[in-house]
């Protein structure tokens, strides 16, 4: 079997998001039923970011899908289809949200950690195998954020741990895009002007989820 | 115990990236030796253009070049095929696109392909499949990223975007 990038990508993909959910597993305190159906929730909502990337990239090519359709499915998606796939599973995530239908405080809490171990793992992965050092740099920067998140875990209030992890992770990206004049996630462009946009998008939906002005919740600050 | 078994996971990442990163700096050597591997000189070839012309590897010493391998029967190959004009004309990169000729029907196919795309980048004819050999290709398209000095800096096999490419021919300058 040929061993393609897209095929390396989707490896280091599945092993990262497999060893995001093992530590989360391990850090949350909840319930193991409560912690599969957050980490179903969040499988889902990556599925939906799977299938959105596909639907885009078809509907911005759609004239070259009509003549050549294996071209345009064969061919990496950039980053505009990323960050509109985002935009739509936030759309989708927000719906649901509003419908009752996801606990927007447990799901925030599993997409922040999972993000940041999945990264940390996919960097870890990458550099190792492309002796990148921009991924390199990368790495040590998530797990900095990680072990800041992991060691105030329950310790501090969670709406501010999340806050500060999201907004770490924007000023990190920031930093990388001027020194290596381009930062990735998951191998895809994050350019500086979305990184702010999605960290502030996701900040909104942690004050939205635990309060405008951080009621606190003494069971949340427990360890 | 959960506590330490995270901590020493990544204190276990972060001493084996560590290694890896001054480890892999300090046995830099700019190895001369002609290999498919990343840090190897990319092995040289010579063949003609579409044009008529013949093109020399080695003749582009002293610039980063980016060798594409790809065949009009490959729907990977054609569709990335845009970007990499794109990055020829916007950033002047030098691109040789080896076409596969000894796998097409027919030469006017792959005449036909350009100037449908209007490439401008130059073509290259492996009419013998000798450079295909030489490269040892096992998937379409693959591109090879070398730096000025001739040594290999970045192997793709399967179809980049132009982000990608942008991106990782940057790092050759």
């Amino acid at each position: 079997m040929v061993i393609t990038e897209t095929l390396i990508s989707a490896v280091i993909l599945a092993v990262s998001a497999a060893f995001g959910s093992v530590i989360y597993m391990l850090m949350n305190d909840s319930v193991k039923s409560e912690k599969k159906k957050t980490l179903e929730a969040l499988m889902s909502q990556f599925i939906n970011l799977i299938i959105f990337i596909y639907i885009i990239k078809i509907i911005l090519n759609l004239h070259i899908f009509l003549a050549d359709p294996l071209a345009v499915l064969a061919y990496p998606s950039d980053s505009t289809v990323f960050y509109s796939a985002i935009v739509l599973t936030a759309f989708v995530i927000i719906y649901k949200n509003s419908k009752g239908k996801l606990d927007l405080k447990g799901f925030l809490d599993g997409m922040i950690t999972l993000f940041l171990t999945s990264s940390m793992m996919y960097e870890f992965i990458y550099f190792l195998i492309y002796s990148d050092t921009s991924a390199f740099v990368y790495f040590l920067a998530l797990a900095f954020i990680f072990l800041v998140f992991y060691v105030l875990y329950n310790r501090i209030i969670k709406k501010n741990l999340m806050i500060t992890a999201v907004a770490l992770w924007g000023v990190v990206i920031i930093i990388l895009s001027a020194v290596y004049s381009t930062a990735t996630v998951f191998d895809y462009t994050m350019r500086p002007w979305f990184a702010v946009l999605l960290a502030a998008g996701v900040i909104l939906l942690i004050l939205s989820a635990y309060g405008k002005f951080g009621e606190y919740d003494k069971k949340e600050v427990g360890r | 115990m959960k506590k330490y078994i995270i901590i020493t996971v990544v204190a276990g990442m972060l001493a084996w990236s560590f290694y890896e990163f001054f480890g892999s700096s300090a046995n830099e050597t700019g190895q001369e030796d002609a290999g498919l591997e990343t840090g190897q000189a990319a092995p040289d070839f010579e063949v003609e253009t579409l044009g008529g012309d013949t093109v020399k590897l080695s003749d582009y010493r002293g610039e980063p070049v980016i060798i594409n391998f790809w065949a009009t029967w490959c729907p990977p190959c054609r569709a990335e095929m845009p970007d990499f004009e794109k990055l020829h004309k916007e950033e002047d990169a030098v691109i040789l696109a080896v076409n596969l000729t000894h796998s097409e029907n027919n030469i006017s196919g792959v005449s036909a392909f350009v100037d449908e795309l209007g490439l401008t980048m130059p073509v290259l004819l492996d009419a013998e499949g000798s450079v295909e050999d030489s490269y040892q290709l096992s998937a379409y398209p693959t591109s090879y990223m070398i730096d000025s000095e001739g040594v290999t800096q970045y192997v793709v096999r399967g179809a980049i975007n132009y982000e990608t490419m942008y991106r990782e021919y940057m790092a050759l300058e």
